[in-house]
């Protein structure tokens, strides 16, 4: 039987067979397909040549902005207080990196 | 021997905050600034004799920085880089502030030349510098606030922390 996922790595164009969902993750899981999530950090996207745009997203280098879910991804080093959220977040990540290192 | 330490951290310090400044001064400033001065037409006095001075001292401060961080570490560099004996904090400070010398050195600089004009580069090739250079820079801007929270309250302040 053919994975759910094969088509990540396809390219296909319109009128190509209809996909299942990412968002429904794997068979049996209640959670979204975790490649689904990864598409909102890839600002590069063709709407036209790909009939899954999240997924698409991950393997197409056209240059235009990433979408997710019908919406278009901006990317938050775009923007100055996107880029100081970016850093705070990052702080706290590695606060607790550093706080689980053995002295 | 005490003096080693002493005038690396005032120097660490100084150039610092020459470098942090500059890149703020690039990001708050000098982007905002340039494209409203881009669209009615007055942008040459920035590019021609603000930009070049601005990075010229931007990209040196930033060795400067790193050289007397170096040398404020000491015979603890090995320890802080590999984040051990206590050192984890100001060694993440320390990893930040060496990926953010390397976006300075190999992204900002030689995109900046192509967009100055300081080296040949083709319009395309201009439109990709500048992107590559500006995503550098906002990049270093994230970096530097976790970088300042591991080299200033992260390190004096470990206790309040629990660092």
């Amino acid at each position: 039987m053919e994975s759910p996922f094969d088509y990540r790595w396809t390219e296909r164009g319109k009128g190509a067979p209809a996909l299942p969902s990412p968002a429904a993750g794997l068979p049996g899981s209640r959670w979204p397909d975790p490649l689904l999530l990864a598409t909102i950090v890839d600002d590069s996207f063709d709407a036209l040549k790909f009939p899954y745009r999240p997924v698409a997203a991950l393997s197409s280098r056209s240059g235009g902005p990433a979408t997710i879910m019908g919406g278009t991804m901006k990317n938050p080093l775009d923007s100055l207080w996107g880029t100081i959220i970016c850093g705070l977040v990052l702080t706290a990540i590695l606060y607790y990196v550093v706080k689980s290192i053995p002295l | 021997m005490d003096y080693v330490p002493a005038l690396a951290r005032w120097l660490h310090f100084m150039a610092g905050v020459m470098w942090i400044g500059l890149l703020y001064y690039f990001n708050f400033v000098q982007v905002a600034a340039l494209k409203a001065a881009t669209a009615d037409g007055t942008n040459a006095g920035i590019v021609k004799h603000v930009a070049p001075r601005a990075l010229l001292f931007f990209r040196w401060s930033a060795v400067v920085t790193w050289l007397a961080g170096a040398a404020l570490l000491g015979n603890q560099f090995v320890d802080a880089f590999t984040l051990r004996h206590g050192m984890a904090g100001i060694g993440v400070g320390a990893w930040i502030g060496t990926i953010m010398l390397f976006n300075v050195w190999a992204l900002i600089w030689p995109n900046q030349q192509k967009i100055l004009g300081m080296k040949p580069a083709t319009d395309e090739e201009k439109a990709k510098a500048r992107r590559v250079a500006f995503l550098a820079s906002r990049t270093n801007t994230a970096l530097s606030i976790p970088l300042l929270f591991f080299m200033a309250g992260g390190w004096s302040h470990r206790a309040v922390f629990g660092l």
